[in-house]
């Protein structure tokens, strides 16, 4: 029955809204309902083409009727299309506006540190390429945006900071940092006691874990 | 706009009304069988088709030789007589979700359709009872229920699932700010 597919992505959907973490795109699924569209439309056209050119759909209600329903099929496609991918880039949106970074898309080693740090979602191979271009062009976008205001991170903790001054546990090797008390070598493991806004944006990153 | 992009407006959508078609349609017995695309449809065959389908067939066929529209809808499973006396008798205790994931979405566009007064009393009426419960249970983890709880939550749709969340959430947030060191 046509629409079914569909259904399938809804429900897929459904579930993405629960989780965390976003899903791996549906390639197989999306195409079949895209090939789905374009059988009705052909049949649309066959339908169309057998009354010949004096067709007028007021005149014959059966074959209008038939016509109608392929139309109201291809459009609930189109809907579950359109739902389900503006749901996966708005999911991208807020990845992007809780500082996920673009280049760690896809590298393995990274997911289970991510997964320990911070509530963060982990990072999820599986994505179509067009969604990580989407990711870089908006972080792009959004970069452009903070850089107007150089004095706030407008992507930054919305907690207010409770000391100045932070103990910090290094996750994962991050090379040298500069402080204004000079240079802080980040090895795994390693403790810090540190200025809160040189870290912060190591903490977002997840690079650093925060101790309490 | 938010509807047409709404996850569960679409899968409240997907609901199904039995109808009956006013004329005889070819090529279409798809929407009869899985299988034979073949065979078409008589006037006067009852099949169960999705909200989708069903409310645009509804609407869009009037005309002045076929007043009627395409099909005529009549009043899907989970709004007929037998179910509508046991929500006014007690509400908490009819398993809404096996009559539909969406019951109350579902109920809107029924009522949006038709306008049967008595169901809307109906429904509003039930809305209120369940979720009063509803909220009971999201606030009490120990209620003197506690043996009919995971029964009950069983039983409830998709709103009131997120009626329920939303209240858990709440309470949970309240003690966290009152318990909150300075």
């Amino acid at each position: 029955m046509y629409g079914d597919l569909a259904v399938k992505l809804v429900q897929d959907s459904k579930r993405t809204l629960s989780l965390d973490v976003l899903p791996s795109y549906q390639t197989d699924l999306v195409n079949a309902i895209i090939r789905e569209i374009r059988d009705l439309q052909r049949d649309v056209k066959i339908l169309i083409d057998q009354r010949g050119p004096n067709y007028r759909a007021s005149q014959d209600r059966r074959v209008s009727c038939a016509i109608f329903v392929l139309q109201i099929c291809m459009r609930r496609n189109k809907r579950c299309l359109l739902a389900y991918h503006r749901l996966r880039a708005r999911r991208l949106e807020t990845l992007v506006w809780s500082g996920f970074e673009a280049s760690s898309i896809g590298s393995e080693e990274d997911s289970e540190g991510a997964t320990a740090l911070t509530e963060r979602p982990s990072v999820a191979s599986g994505w179509h390429p067009d969604e990580e271009e989407y990711l870089r062009g908006y972080g792009d976008v959004l970069a452009e945006l903070k850089g107007e205001w150089t004095d706030i991170d407008l992507t930054g903790s919305m907690e207010p900071p409770r000391d100045l001054f932070i103990d910090v546990r290094v996750l994962k090797d991050a090379g040298e940092i500069q402080t204004e008390y000079g240079l802080i070598t980040l090895t795994k493991n390693s403790q810090f006691y540190v200025r809160q806004g040189d870290v912060e944006q190591l903490i977002q990153q997840g690079y650093i874990q925060k101790l309490r | 706009m938010n509807k047409y992009y709404n996850i569960d407006d679409i899968l409240t959508d997907g609901q199904k009304i039995p109808v009956v078609f006013q004329l005889p349609v070819p090529g279409m017995g798809y929407l009869e069988h899985e299988r034979s695309s073949s065979s078409g449809i008589k006037q006067g065959a009852r099949i169960e088709l999705p909200l989708w389908l069903a409310e645009m067939l509804a609407i869009g066929g009037i005309s002045d030789e076929l007043p009627t529209g395409f099909i005529t809808v009549s009043a899907p499973a989970p709004f007929n007589n037998k179910v509508l006396n046991a929500l006014s008798a007690d509400p908490g205790s009819v398993d809404l979700r096996a009559q539909s994931m969406q019951f109350y979405k579902f109920a809107e566009r029924w009522l949006a359709m038709t306008g049967d007064n008595a169901l809307l009393d109906t429904v509003m009426d039930t809305f209120k009872a369940r979720a009063a419960i509803v909220h009971d249970h999201a606030h009490n983890t120990r209620s003197a229920l506690m043996t009919d709880r995971s029964e009950f939550l069983g039983t409830l749709d998709d709103t009131e699932i997120k009626l329920f969340k939303a209240a858990q959430e709440a309470s949970k947030d309240l003690k966290r700010w009152t318990t909150m060191k300075k």
